[in-house]
């Protein structure tokens, strides 16, 4: 005992350690239930608010990436869908045209818009199509769409082709009010906008706003029957741009039925083969 | 009194050292692990308390760091507890015998505890095999070389700190 305290005395660090280790041993030497309390309730107060803290973070990192997929995911949908509409629009639009096909008396050759400026101010309005000499195309073949007439060939090369459109300042068509048979010609409207004009009916004539104006088949270039417009205004004691003679004839606007601006698939007509 | 006194910061400091190695082994001992190599950070916190305030502290900081490591393992609860106031003790002793100035030295001094800390945890567990070999070989010195490395950055920025303050 006394050489004991002797150490312990000449080095204290000793008894420390020798405390330290007592310590340890006794908790070594405790039942493992014991154990489990005694770690449990050591763990309470030292480590569980951390790891408590810590779940939350990491619960706020999986629901901040989980929400990162989503937007992903919520993006692609998005996309696919527009695809499938586009399809889906394109589907209608072909099924509608083949339809449209199988009714026309004449050989058609479709063709697809390669390049667009129908409402340019100043210029000639043409288009460029993605059929040409190889393909069948000659120059002043009606073309049409679904909806109705849309010009005629202008100048064609191998494979590609210039569609001269009906708001051409040149463009000209013999047409007829459908329901009178009254007959005009059918020109660009000098305004603004994408409407035609259907000049030289008298006045007097039976023309009314909401007829149908179709081809008459006159010219030798557009068969009859072709859809044009509808007639969105009459007006009375205009100047003829042909004759000159102020007074005489209607002036009479007309809605094309095809829109312009949003050209794609087309037929040029071949009107000297029929089917 | 005691509240301003150095007795009282140096509680202070251990408890804040504690509370560092808690929040240590919460968050970041999984993040700061290099392909399973660990960082010892309680050792290296072991060996800066035994370096600078010796044995005794050493043995105290020890048994209180091992014992709150042991709480992850309650069947062995109480050797981490022995064998880190025994390693505490060890380094501690250090403090009078070596002057270790270089921060190189004290990273010598870490690797060799990490690998001491192992070597009596096998010991002590279940005896020495091959399998103890194998497991200091793959993975004890690995991570007495990464902790050492850390421990060399943080005693040249303690170094430089203390410096800095004697030199403003």
């Amino acid at each position: 005992m006394n050489k004991i305290s002797f150490v312990v005395t000449k080095n204290p660090n000793l008894l420390y350690l020798t405390t330290c280790v007592l310590l340890s041993l006794l908790l070594l030497a405790l039942p493992g239930e014991v154990k489990s309390d005694f770690s449990a309730f050591i763990f309470r107060f030292t480590y569980a608010p951390f790891y408590a803290l810590s779940h939350q973070i990491k619960q706020l990192q999986g629901v901040y990436q989980e929400n990162k997929k989503l937007q992903q995911k919520v993006m692609e949908l998005t996309l696919e869908n527009s695809e499938l509409k586009e399809e889906h629009l394109e589907n209608s639009r072909l099924r509608a045209l083949l339809e449209f096909r199988s009714e026309l008396e004449y050989q058609v050759i479709p063709a697809e818009v390669v390049a667009a400026e129908p409402n340019r101010p100043l210029g000639r309005g043409s288009i460029l199509i993605n059929k040409g000499k190889e393909e069948g195309i000659k120059r002043n073949m009606p073309v049409l769409n679904l909806y109705g007439l849309v010009g005629k060939i202008e100048e064609v090369y191998p494979h590609r082709s210039t569609v001269q459109l009906m708001l051409d300042p040149d463009f000209r068509v013999s047409a007829l009010d459908q329901r009178s048979r009254v007959f005009g010609i059918i020109k660009p409207h000098p305004g603004p906008g994408l409407l035609l004009n259907l000049d030289n009916v008298p006045l007097g004539e039976d023309v009314q706003i909401g007829d149908e104006v179709i081809s008459a088949g006159l010219g030798g270039i557009f068969p009859a029957g072709l859809k044009i417009g509808i007639i969105s205004n009459v007006g009375e004691g205009s100047l003829s741009k042909t004759t000159g003679y102020s007074g005489v004839f209607q002036e009479i606007e007309v809605i094309p039925s095809v829109y312009f601006n949003s050209l794609e698939e087309l037929f040029a007509l071949n009107i000297d083969v029929k089917r | 009194m005691f509240w301003g006194s150095a007795v009282f910061s140096k509680v202070l400091h251990a408890i804040f050292l504690l509370f560092i190695l808690v929040v240590f082994q919460s968050f970041f001992s999984e993040v700061v692990a290099i392909k399973g190599i660990r960082l010892d950070l309680a050792i290296l916190v072991l060996v800066y308390i035994g370096l600078t305030e010796g044995p005794a502290q050493g043995v105290i900081f020890g048994f209180l760091i091992g014992l709150l490591l042991d709480i992850f393992t309650p069947q062995r609860l109480g050797l981490g507890a022995l064998i880190k106031s025994l390693v505490g003790f060890t380094v501690g002793d250090f403090k009078d015998k070596l002057f270790l100035e270089s921060s190189y030295s004290k990273g010598a001094i870490v690797f060799l505890s990490v690998l001491l800390n192992d070597l009596l945890y096998h010991l002590f567990s279940g005896g020495v095999t091959l399998f103890t070999f194998h497991t200091i070989l793959y993975y004890s010195l690995p991570s007495a070389i990464y902790t050492s490395v850390v421990g060399i950055l943080f005693f040249v920025i303690i170094e430089k700190k203390f410096s800095f303050r004697m030199n403003p």
